[in-house]
């Protein structure tokens, strides 16, 4: 929304500088995010008189005119095809830098020499209003002086963020009226009244069946109406605040839309068939051609009016062609009317066209102004079109809107912001915005909302609208005094921190993935679309799905990464998603996935790190089972267990999931459950004391089958030690050419100990010989000579 | 009487062999990098003892030559080990003997794992609001249009649903927009008075620029009890800023609009870069926008269980990469989701 300060000192006087005013508004009323200082952008514009246009001897397109610029008479070489002698135009001098940057400099064009140029609208920052068409001032402007002032545009023009429960500042005079109570100056609206007499000649039946759809429809019926050119200073002001100037008709309702913050519309009287206008939601398989020239199909819900035989407008958003004003129009329907706001938002979208009477329609327009909207757009006609003459006044206006009451205390008021305040100033406060004190209370007032405060409903409402006026930044800054607790901390938010400590500790960088991904990623760890939830609106293929793991997106970092280093650790946390069973909510899972790429990294390794995990956590008891995974080698892959709860797996990614460049390189991926995990109970580790007699030590190495699970062997031999096995640590597992094949050999330390006394090899021996022994006999182990 | 050239060899190799023992012997543990390449030479060069014998292998008999051949491969071999061996003690930046310690060289560094800037940041901020007695919120991302909207008091024809460009996915669910729906779960399982920190994932439909990502985090906290007052909200979010950015800041509100509180405010801290000066970053304003802020809507505390004439709650909404970007200096939100090693390491 552009404000034009100009515009608004119609209603206020404007107290402070701009600046300062700019930072008032942003922090108590609305964030202006820019400024524009016509003065400033145009100093080196100034009038000129076109005296003769003669044709460029040299070039069919251009012209040469001889421009009074006040001082000096310049002859300039022009390509505007409204060029003609009379006008009064803007000039750039050699030397002058136009607002797009294009620095103007004397030239000889074709031949023709040219002391500066004539400019067009878009040069000089404002709406194009024509293919090769300069801008052409009122003839009142004097030659030599400056654009802005002949213009009438010498203040700055804001730039307004207006929030979506403003709707009162989005227009000049709802701006106006926050200037006035920020800056404490006067507010001084304007009053109009319609004339009494009427003609009542042109019958004009409006039909509102839903009020609902439209709680209030005013409408003047303007006989002998004549379509010309707006007079200046409303071009002006239009121009100022970006709008293109199309006739009078146009302009009256754009001018009173950024006055009022109402939307209004014009329609040709004689267009609309049978006299008759009805307010209704859109019937199948109606279409309109709006005022764009876009044939529209009207979703089901769209507010339209419809004449006796077609719909003649979308209401709310814009008009149809067949009702539209055109340069012969005589008599005019001009109205401003209420439509339902949720309608109107839903059918714009729908239809994918939004307007800027959308945009007021959907923050909420005052209802109660229309007809003082039109008495004034009635009066502006009449200034210009001196022989119209008011036909009839529709107002259909079935439910009245209700005063809303509120109550203001000075004690609710200090309890919010803490800070006392006294009823006085709170209700000079909100007088100055508007409202309208209906009772004093004791430490406090009942108010009555203004009709342009919709946003305003409850106490709290106007509790902001006085702090913010006396300004957040008086606010005195405190920290309150609370019962302090001892909060029992998420098994989670513990789990996940430890998690983090673990794995960044064992060198593994943590990375963040969207949430989201595509077929693609899919494909490549042959994962089935199916099983994933997708987004209703993606903005990209490769955003279309919730993900269900942790892995594709991590493959992709590493991949990426290897174009610049040799191996890579990562690993994130996030959540999965998967598909709800029928009529059952989407499940979210937190992994942790961990990725590898090294050279000489095994399976074992990736085994450990998991198992340290769980030793850190001090929740060991845990245990691998082979199982399978779509994007794991076969026979590389495991699963983590607690019992019979699975915890996570791990395993070698396939080279269709992850193609290592290198061919020494490979990937691991490590996947953790950690719901799963942070549900388990924690092991209280007791303690043992430490051994303190001495251990007798044999290396044993055995070959048996390679399928043979080493479980088995250190469970045979605890169970043969009688108690006084210690501990049993695997350190070599041999395959090769001095082993038979299908035969492993495996090499361990094995320690008797125990906690009372020195243990002497004539007492072990015999033990040991049975171990082995066993081994031989029930496991098929034969021992490897040393 | 001459030898014979075998013999001459061997002999001359065991010597050698002897020359090589007692000079190590001799140097004991004095062996550095310029030591170890002077004996390499000696021995092992092209011009070294152990070449100079093998030209002599010309002389001996051709019978005599395979058993020559392999005691002098033995011979090398013994040597090359020996000296191998000396090489291992004096490698890489470590010095062993006399050697001076190199300051210049290189540590040998174990491979260290960090956590994202995000986490990092997310980190703090936990630490900072425990510290200051507040819980820790969780929630899903999934969420229903209850949490995320209408308990926040936006219904469906609310404006501000068109704010923010909703993720839909089906069965009328949504990826949530904003913390505050965490909040709101949170609040709805306590009774006041409550501190709650919800720190998460949040997502929006914005395409991807130096600015956006369709998805970041936000931190949302409350604090509901009798007596909390806009004041507190200006105190405690001054306080946590200063901790965040390990700086003095100046603090301001400014008015704005969010449905589920009221009053509302935007809150922007000083900009931290040029001190107020102006500079790109706070767009020469000298202030940096932090997020929303405010104190409960009663229409919200009522959504969750709260009597409104009772309790007032303060609520804050703030990005987890904004703080993160403008500590580091970093321009391009997209670097966080990109996961280049290169990025993540400097943090
Ligand atoms: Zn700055």
């Amino acid at each position: 929304m552009k404000i034009s300060l100009d515009w608004v000192k119609e209603y206020t006087r404007i107290k402070i500088p701009t600046p300062e005013l700019k930072e008032q508004l942003t922090l108590r009323s609305v964030e202006i995010d820019a400024v524009t200082d016509f003065n400033d952008m145009w100093k080196d514009l100034l009038v000129g008189e076109v005296i003769a246009v003669r044709k460029h001897p040299g070039a069919d397109k251009l012209s040469v005119a001889k421009v009074d610029t006040g001082l000096k008479i310049l002859d300039i070489v022009c390509g505007g095809r409204n060029l003609a002698p009379g006008q009064k135009v803007a000039v750039a001098l050699p030397g002058t830098i136009l607002p797009n940057g294009t620095k103007i400099e004397a030239a000889i064009i074709r031949g023709q020499e040219s002391e500066g140029m004539i400019c067009s609208s878009e040069e000089i920052g404002l709406m194009k209003e024509g293919e090769r068409h300069i801008l052409v001032l009122d003839e009142s402007a004097k030659n030599g002086v400056s654009l802005a002032k002949a213009m009438g545009i010498t203040q700055e023009v804001l730039n307004v963020d207006v929030l979506p429960n403003r709707p009162d500042l989005m227009g000049h005079l709802g701006m106006a009226r926050e200037i006035a109570a920020i800056t404490g100056a006067k507010f001084m609206p304007d009053k109009h009244k319609l004339p009494k007499k009427m003609k009542e000649t042109l019958a004009l039946k409006v039909d509102v069946p839903d009020s609902k759809l439209c709680p209030r429809y005013s409408a003047l019926v303007i006989d002998n109406v004549t379509i010309t050119d707006s007079p200046a200073w409303i071009q002006n002001r239009l121009r100022a605040i970006g709008l293109r100037p199309i006739n009078t008709i146009v302009d009256l309702t754009n001018y009173l839309a950024a006055d009022l913050g109402l939307p209004f519309h014009a329609f040709d009287y004689d267009k609309i068939s049978g006299a008759t206008m009805k307010i209704r939601a859109s019937l199948p398989d109606e279409t309109l051609v709006t005022l764009d020239g876009v044939s529209r199909s009207l979703p089901a819900g769209t507010i339209v009016i419809a004449d006796k035989d077609k719909v003649i407008d979308l209401a709310g958003i814009m008009g149809g062609q067949n009702s539209a004003v055109s340069q012969t129009t005589k008599r005019i329907v001009l109205q401003t009317a209420v439509f339902d706001a949720g309608a109107v938002r839903k059918a714009s979208r729908l239809i994918g066209h939004r307007t800027d009477a959308v945009a007021l329609f959907e923050k909420g327009v005052d209802g109660e102004n229309t007809i003082n909207a039109l008495a004034k757009a009635y009066d502006i006609l009449k200034e210009q079109n001196g022989d119209i003459y008011l036909d009839r006044v529709i107002d259909e206006y079935p439910k009245k809107r209700q005063a809303r009451y509120i109550t203001f205390t000075e004690k609710h008021y200090q309890t919010l912001i803490g800070e006392p305040i006294e009823t006085r100033e709170a209700g000079g406060i909100l007088e100055k915005l508007g409202f309208e004190i209906f009772e004093k209370l004791t430490s406090g007032l009942k108010v009555s909302v203004p009709s342009w405060r919709p946003d305003v409903k409850i106490p709290e409402d106007a509790i902001e609208e006085v702090a913010r006026i006396q300004g957040y930044d008086s606010l005195k800054e405190g920290l309150p005094f609370v019962p302090l607790k001892l909060y029992a901390k998420k098994p989670m938010v513990l789990l996940k921190r430890a998690a983090s400590r673990y794995f960044t500790s064992m060198g593994f960088q943590e990375a963040v993935n969207y949430a989201f991904l595509g077929k693609s990623q899919l494909k490549k760890i042959s994962a089935n679309e199916s099983m994933h939830i997708p987004l209703q609106n993606p903005m990209n293929a490769e955003q279309s799905y919730l993900r269900t793991e942790l892995v594709s997106g991590l493959i992709r970092n590493v991949e990426s990464n290897l174009r610049h280093t040799e191996s890579v650790r990562l690993f994130e946390v996030g959540h999965a998603f998967f598909p709800g069973a029928e009529g059952k909510l989407p499940q979210e899972k937190t992994l942790l996935t961990a990725l590898i790429t090294e050279e000489a990294i095994t399976f074992y390794a990736v085994k450990g790190i998991i198992s340290g995990f769980f030793t850190a956590l001090q929740r060991p008891d845990i245990d691998f089972t082979t199982t399978g995974s779509i994007y794991g080698q076969r026979g590389t892959t495991a699963s983590v267990m607690h019992k019979n709860t699975q915890l996570g797996d791990f395993g070698l990614l396939t080279s269709t999931a992850m193609k290592n460049k290198q061919k020494n390189l490979n990937t691991w991926w490590l996947t953790l459950d950690l719901n799963t995990i942070s549900e388990l109970e924690k092991n209280h580790p007791e303690y043992k004391p430490l051994d303190t007699y001495p251990a007798v030590l044999f290396d044993v190495a055995l070959i048996v089958d390679q399928a043979l699970p080493w479980k088995n062997i250190e469970e045979l031999v605890r169970a043969g030690g009688e108690g006084l096995v210690g501990t049993i640590e695997l350190f070599d597992t041999y395959i090769g050419e001095q082993i038979p094949p299908g035969k492993k050999s495996l090499a361990f330390h094995l320690n008797y100990q125990s906690l009372e006394r020195t243990l002497t090899k004539t007492e072990i021996d015999p033990i040991h010989e049975k171990i082995i022994h066993e081994l031989t006999t029930t496991l098929h182990a034969q021992v490897r000579e040393k | 009487m001459p030898q014979s050239p075998k013999n001459d060899i061997e002999q001359q190799l065991k010597t050698l062999e002897t020359q090589l023992e007692t000079q190590l012997k001799k140097l004991g543990a004095q062996i550095n990098q310029e030591i170890f390449m002077q004996l390499k030479n000696t021995y092992l060069g092209r011009n070294g003892k152990l070449a100079e014998i093998m030209k002599t292998m010309k002389q001996a008999a051709s019978a005599d030559r395979p058993a020559i051949g392999k005691i002098m491969n033995t011979v090398k071999t013994n040597i090359e080990q020996r000296i191998a061996a000396l090489g291992n003690r004096t490698g890489g930046g470590s010095t062993t003997g006399q050697a001076p310690i190199d300051l210049t060289a290189p540590g040998t560094t174990p491979k260290l794992g960090k956590n994202h800037p995000i986490t990092q940041m997310i980190y703090a901020i936990y630490d900072i609001f425990e510290s200051l007695n507040f819980e820790i919120g969780e929630g899903p991302e999934i969420e229903n249009d209850w949490y995320n909207f209408d308990a926040l008091n936006m219904p469906t024809d609310h404006p501000a649903r068109d704010m923010q460009d909703t993720f839909v996915l089906p069965e009328n669910l949504l990826l949530r927009t904003q913390m505050t729906a965490v909040s709101a779960r949170e609040m709805e399982q306590r009774k006041p008075p409550v501190r709650i920190i919800s720190i998460g994932k949040t997502f929006r439909r914005d395409p991807a620029d130096i600015s956006h990502t369709p998805m970041f985090h936000q931190f949302d906290g409350i604090m509901v009890d009798e007596h909390i007052n806009m004041g507190h909200l200006r105190g405690l979010l001054h306080t946590v800023m200063e901790r965040i950015f390990e700086k003095k800041l100046r603090v301001r509100f400014r008015i704005s609009y969010f449905p589920f509180v009221e009053p509302g405010a935007e809150f922007d801290v000083s900009c931290t870069i040029c001190d107020q000066k102006g500079c790109p970053t706070c767009k020469g304003t000298g202030w940096l926008e932090m997020g929303g802020c405010g104190m409960l809507h009663p229409k919200v505390l009522e959504n969750v269980g709260y009597d409104p004439m009772k309790v007032q709650g303060l609520a804050f909404g703030f990005g987890v990469e904004r703080p993160v970007m403008i500590k580091y200096k970093i321009s391009d939100i997209r670097l966080f989701y990109q996961n280049d090693l290169r990025f993540l390491q400097q943090f």
